[in-house]
């Protein structure tokens, strides 16, 4: 500018000078040189305004609309509404975020396109894509080794333990109920050893045997006396030989004839002797097995029972002296017989053993009511 | 976690972590195999889980070992995808989802577990920075470039058409 500060206008220049004028780049000095000029050469005067009417200027009519499109101050601007958008399909926007997008999109149409666009590319999850084999996937915890044997050694242990009391508990109730059985047996009748006797003797101790035998049946009657009484000094008392043999000399007077003593009180009959009902008038211990002989003299004797009597029980009960050594070697067949018997006992009510645990066989009782 | 609510765990996310590795692996049996040993590894660590965050752990072991399954076969990978990509061009696309599936196929792998997650599972940036190890911002960077990517593929190939 400093050169056209000096410039000096002609009619070679002229035009150059016009343009910097209306396009105000003279300086006013200038400016004054360019209107004197025009002044001075009128025919240079329609051209001068040619040239000024050549310029734009601004149309005030026009206004730009979108104006908040470009404020910063908003949540979605021209700036970062792509951002905006991509939140938005994502789902990290909040709801009222979502409505302002939404609405921004709405007044824009470029912008409403590039959000329908983007939401197509969200990927929608395949339902029909499924893992082929869930159960290789499928777990199940296992107890440790140490715990599984420990549970079931426990579990065979209380088994065995089980199986063991109550074995243990069986056969010592077994035995037990043996031994109360065999214990509380009372005493039908003793028989002492005397049938080993030479056989010349054997006539002689017949009456003699006889004689015990009512002895014992005394003395049974006394000791089944006794032990209903609650005296257990009497019980532990051995029985005393004087006391038996003045009982059988009582009973030898009182029944010369030999026959058995008649029973007048029922009540104190034995258990085993009330199937008879009203009284026992005989009863008649005969060992068949040992001495045929014998058997057959209380047999005779037997016969000459009085029958004028109401009752008459004849019992004829061979013994069989079962020594204890060789119960072990005849367990089974004691076992059966004994079993035998608790049915012949439970029926009949009468005794089959001795005090001193040996069995007779081959009780039997008539009535002849 | 207990043994029932591991199980629960299989029957209810099997499906999806499955889906999410075979879009990435675009192979059943690899598919299958990561997503077993994943389960394995849960089952391992079952005690330390918590069966609540149960399917972010599921999905966080199923990723790395993607990552690491993708690493061993990593050529053979890149010669499948010049494959898909040359078929791309010569097969006309007919429907979206088929052409949604090619420009998935074109992103990086970080760039389509990012969309996978995200579309698939509905995980927010924080939790899928979680899985693949990323920062939020990281996360939602990659995510919109993605989805720039897969938008600029559509528009070109509705031009073409």
């Amino acid at each position: 500018m400093s050169k056209k500060e000096n410039m000096i206008i002609n009619r070679h220049n002229y035009e150059e000078c016009f343009i910097l004028y209306w396009d105000n780049e003279l300086t006013a000095s200038q400016k004054q040189a360019v209107e004197n000029f025009v002044k001075e050469n009128a025919d240079l005067q329609e051209e001068f305004k040619l040239l000024g009417e050549t310029r734009f200027t601004p149309d005030n009519n026009i206004q730009f609309e979108e104006k908040e499109f470009l404020l910063n101050n908003s949540f979605i601007n021209i700036t970062n509404y792509e951002d905006q958008l991509l939140n938005y399909i994502d789902d990290e926007v909040t709801a009222d975020q979502r409505k302002e997008i939404e609405k921004f999109a709405g007044q824009y149409s470029s912008v409403k396109q590039e959000l329908a666009l983007l939401q197509k590319t969200k990927l929608q999850p395949e339902a029909e894509v499924v893992f082929p084999d869930k159960s290789v996937l499928y777990r199940r915890e296992e107890k440790p080794d140490s715990y599984r044997v420990r549970v079931i050694s426990m579990t065979w242990f209380r088994v065995a333990v089980a199986a063991a009391i109550i074995l243990i508990a069986g056969f010592a109730t077994f035995k037990l109920v043996n031994t109360n059985k065999n214990g509380d047996t009372p005493p039908v009748a003793k028989i002492n050893n005397s049938q080993d006797q030479p056989s010349e003797k054997k006539a002689d101790s017949l009456i003699s045997t006889e004689k015990d035998t009512k002895a014992d049946l005394v003395k049974g009657d006394e000791k089944s006396t006794k032990e209903q009484t609650p005296d257990k000094t009497d019980n532990k008392k051995p029985i005393d030989k004087n006391e038996d043999q003045k009982a059988l000399i009582a009973y030898q007077r009182e029944n010369k004839n030999n026959l058995p003593e008649e029973r007048k009180n029922v009540n104190e009959q034995p258990d085993n002797m009330k199937t008879t009902g009203d009284g026992i008038i005989a009863e008649v211990t005969v060992p068949l097995k040992k001495d045929t002989r014998i058997a057959q003299a209380n047999q005779s004797e037997a016969n000459d029972v009085d029958f004028s009597k109401s009752v008459v029980t004849l019992t004829t009960i061979p013994t069989l002296d079962i020594p204890e050594a060789d119960e072990k070697e005849k367990g089974g067949i004691k076992e059966f017989l004994r079993k035998t018997t608790r049915v012949f006992e439970r029926r009949t009510r009468i005794q089959t053993t001795t005090d001193d645990n040996k069995l007779l066989v081959g009780a039997f009782a008539v009535s002849l009511k | 976690m207990t043994e029932k609510e591991y199980n629960e765990c299989v029957t209810t996310y099997a499906d999806n972590v499955y889906r999410f590795i075979l879009k990435n692996l675009r192979n059943e049996e690899d598919a299958r195999d990561v997503v077993q040993t994943a389960y394995e590894k849960m089952w391992i660590h079952r005690d330390e889980v918590d069966a609540s965050k149960s399917k972010s752990y599921l999905f966080t072991v199923a990723y790395r070992q993607m990552i690491d399954h993708i690493r061993k076969v990593k050529r053979i990978q890149l010669k499948d995808e010049f494959n898909e990509g040359a078929k791309v061009q010569n097969k006309p696309a007919n429907n979206l989802k088929k052409i949604l599936d090619e420009a998935l196929a074109r992103l990086s792998e970080t760039q389509r577990t990012l969309v996978l997650l995200k579309d698939y599972e509905g995980y927010s940036y924080e939790e899928i920075g979680k899985i693949t190890n990323l920062s939020e911002s990281q996360v939602k960077v990659y995510l919109h470039r993605a989805r720039v990517q897969l938008k600029e593929y559509l528009v070109k190939v509705e031009n073409v058409i």
